[in-house]
């Protein structure tokens, strides 16, 4: 058990007891107590009383905090053993609350220290987890349920956590590929089998479990990013949100300096609907000419001469890497600008 | 009653961006209705507004006789298939299909009746025990269709179903599908950028583009008379030919002017571009490669390529830079570099428009 769950529960109890209550470290250090007095003083911790289930020490009877069998923290109490036989069947019973599912979501929330960690991996982790990502998938919440059976029966061999009212989050090791597939497949499932509306986001890859609330973090940032770019797509993968993260993290003033030399400049462009489908759609199939003209049926003579149109105006050559990188950071900085 | 009517639809996105002005559209029940464009035409947003998976931001929608602009997609009797769909690997076909109706909490018998039904329609009975892997892409197909049949919707959504699959699977799955809407007698509506999954299955087609609806006809009236020169391209393959022509009255008769050849027109369509002052206009001509001909008097051209078919012939010829196919049958016998004179079938050809491109004679 934290110390932050034990002084929190220990805080809960303290307003009930009227006699000395303590709250004590394994170095006998007073952390937290009903007598402000109290507060930092030192006492004899027996060590090896450990085993016994209530001890007396000084003025005071005592329990031990244990979490698997290792004393973490005791609590003393004067002249109460009934207080005291209470208060250790709470810490038994929110002990216990601690489940796996805890484990996970404290994890993605980033609430585990790195030496809880360490504890705690070998009562919830049961293989070395390496390369994670976290999916998250936001849902109505009266929708959570169901989704959360879809999302388990074809993520089945992963840990699903219920975040919120609204959110499930599973943690991965398989390959990207696998990942992206499935996400699809849910996307395709949720829609399908239960007509409801879906946000499914990809987070980015982490070495290892402690570190797993930075792929959610990267999942809530991307998130915030596809509203400000107004980027819509059915999964949100992290992976594609490179650029939209450069540009997020322009400072203000040079987002205003390009402002004010660019967007002007290239407004017959952002009038014309048909120059910007055509280079979104361009971006889309990778800079080619052959895919874009079937996929958007217009000849691919047409799609040239739109792609020459945009350099006629902006001097951008969409053909050209280069250019098409700088263009697209143009198309993103506009979009941002219209949010 | 399962028909579905659009009317006056408006979709606007939160960032401004405006999918579709606006669409009036019926679908009749029973019918099988493809909605066919290219990429960014707005058929999959319509398809998801029928569904209620996408916002109406304008106008009215009703399924049967229900207005279900408010009605929860869950609530609107429907059932979709789309490309992606996700067979549960360790689970039966059986359970697969079963799957949604117990998330549903239907009692086991019905599962039972309904699962069996559905197996039975679609042929894959002897396969209910079998796990996913176990079978063959066109098996899982009719696995992903029958999770949708177990349900028995009023009307099926289908967002490009067939993409996924390989070239032979899919030719195979058209016909599946076709014989599966007979069968179910119910209203499917479908949507495909493939113009030959149109032609070949809708009962009737709504060809869109640009967030508009441009013809909505059954398949060869569409073929036949498309209303504009978009329809005229976007169905047909190949591609209908557009020749930049002008309309001249000589002696009393009315030709299309074809470079160096003049195309006598028919009576009726002559009639027409008279009453509507096409004479003397440039008008763009369209002509069906099937509807080319090799004549000794017609337009001079230069073989560039021959395709040969076996029970036909397609011959890519240019005039002034301009290419134009032809379909011959495959007798007739040219080379690449050949001089050759061809001509269209009067009666076939198209005229439209060289600014509105609307179709002169329809």
């Amino acid at each position: 058990m934290r110390l932050s769950q034990v002084k929190n529960i220990f805080s809960k109890i303290v307003p009930s007891v009227n006699e000395d209550l303590v709250l004590v470290d394994l170095e006998g250090f007073i952390i937290d107590s009903n007598q402000i007095k109290n507060h930092g003083n030192q006492i004899e911790v027996p060590v090896y009383e450990t085993t016994k289930e209530m001890f007396s020490q000084g003025d005071y009877d005592f329990i031990f905090i244990k979490q698997y069998n290792s004393p973490q923290f005791l609590i003393g109490i004067k002249d109460n053993k009934e207080v005291l036989n209470l208060i250790k069947l709470l810490f038994d019973e929110k002990k216990q609350e601690m489940t796996k599912l805890d484990f996970y979501r404290e994890l993605l929330l980033g609430t585990i220290k790195s030496e809880e960690f360490e504890d705690l991996k070998y009562d919830f982790v049961s293989k070395d987890l390496t390369n994670l990502r976290t999916v998250a998938f936001k849902v109505n919440k009266d929708d959570l349920k169901n989704a959360q059976i879809i999302i388990d029966n074809i993520f089945v061999f992963d840990q699903s956590i219920l975040l919120d009212s609204e959110t499930i989050v599973v943690i991965t090791d398989r390959v990207d590929d696998e990942i992206i597939e499935h996400t699809n497949n849910i996307f395709s499932e949720l829609t399908t089998e239960l007509a409801i509306k879906v946000t499914i986001a990809i987070g980015s890859k982490v070495l290892n479990l402690i570190d797993i609330s930075d792929s959610l973090d990267d999942i809530n940032n991307i998130l915030r990013l596809a509203d400000r770019f107004n980027i819509q797509k059915d999964v949100y993968y992290y992976e594609d949100f490179l650029i939209p993260l450069i540009v997020d993290n322009l400072p203000k003033e040079i987002l205003v300096k390009f402002n004010e030399e660019n967007l002007k400049k290239y407004d017959e462009i952002f009038k014309n609907k048909d120059l910007i489908f055509t280079a979104e759609s361009f971006f889309k199939n990778d800079l080619n000419i052959t895919e874009t003209s079937e996929k958007i049926f217009v000849h691919r003579n047409t799609l040239i001469y739109r792609i020459n149109k945009i350099k006629e105006i902006s001097g951008f050559d969409l053909k050209k890497f280069d250019d098409a990188i700088r263009f697209y950071m143009i198309l993103l900085i506009k979009n941002m600008n219209e949010k | 009653m399962a028909n579905v009517e659009l009317k006056n639809i408006k979709k606007v996105y939160p960032n401004g961006f405006q999918a579709i002005e606006k669409i009036d559209l019926e679908i009749r029940d029973k019918e099988f209705m493809v909605l066919v464009g290219p990429s960014g035409c707005a058929k999959t947003t319509t398809l998801r507004m029928i569904a209620g998976l996408e916002e109406i931001t304008d106008g009215e929608m009703y399924i049967g006789e229900k207005l279900v602009n408010d009605v929860a997609p869950k609530d609107r009797d429907i059932a979709m298939v789309f490309q992606n769909y996700a067979l549960y690997p360790h689970m039966t076909v059986f359970d697969n299909m079963a799957f949604g109706l117990k998330l549903r909490k239907f009692p086991k018998e019905e599962i039972k009746e309904r699962v069996e039904n559905a197996a039975a329609i679609l042929g894959i009975s002897p396969l209910l025990d079998r796990k996913p892997k176990q079978l063959s892409g066109g098996q899982r197909q009719r696995v992903a269709l029958g999770r949708a049949i177990v349900r028995n919707p009023k009307v099926f959504l289908m967002d490009e179903p067939l993409s996924n699959l390989d070239a032979k699977l899919r030719v195979e799955m058209r016909a599946e599908l076709s014989k599966l809407h007979k069968e179910l007698d119910t209203t499917f509506v479908y949507v495909t950028h493939d113009q030959t999954e149109a032609m070949t299955m809708g009962t009737r087609i709504c060809i869109m583009y640009d967030g508009d609806i441009q013809q909505v006809d059954d398949p060869q009236t569409i073929y036949d008379s498309p209303t504009n020169k978009f329809v005229a391209e976007f169905i047909g393959s190949p591609q209908m030919n557009i020749i930049d022509s002008e309309i001249i009255e000589k002696n009393g008769k009315i030709y299309a002017k074809i470079y160096d050849s003049m195309l006598e027109l028919n009576p009726e369509k002559a009639k027409k571009v008279k009453e509507k002052g096409y004479i003397g206009k440039k008008v763009l001509l369209g002509a069906r490669p099937e509807h080319g001909f090799l004549v000794e008097d017609g337009t001079s051209a230069t073989v560039e390529v021959t395709e040969l078919l076996g029970s036909e012939t397609y011959v890519y010829v240019t005039m002034q830079g301009k290419e134009v196919v032809l379909r011959v049958d495959p007798d007739i016998n040219v080379q690449v570099g050949q001089g050759i004179e061809f001509s269209f079938r009067a009666e076939k050809v198209h005229l439209f428009d060289i600014e509105t491109e609307l179709n002169i004679c329809e």
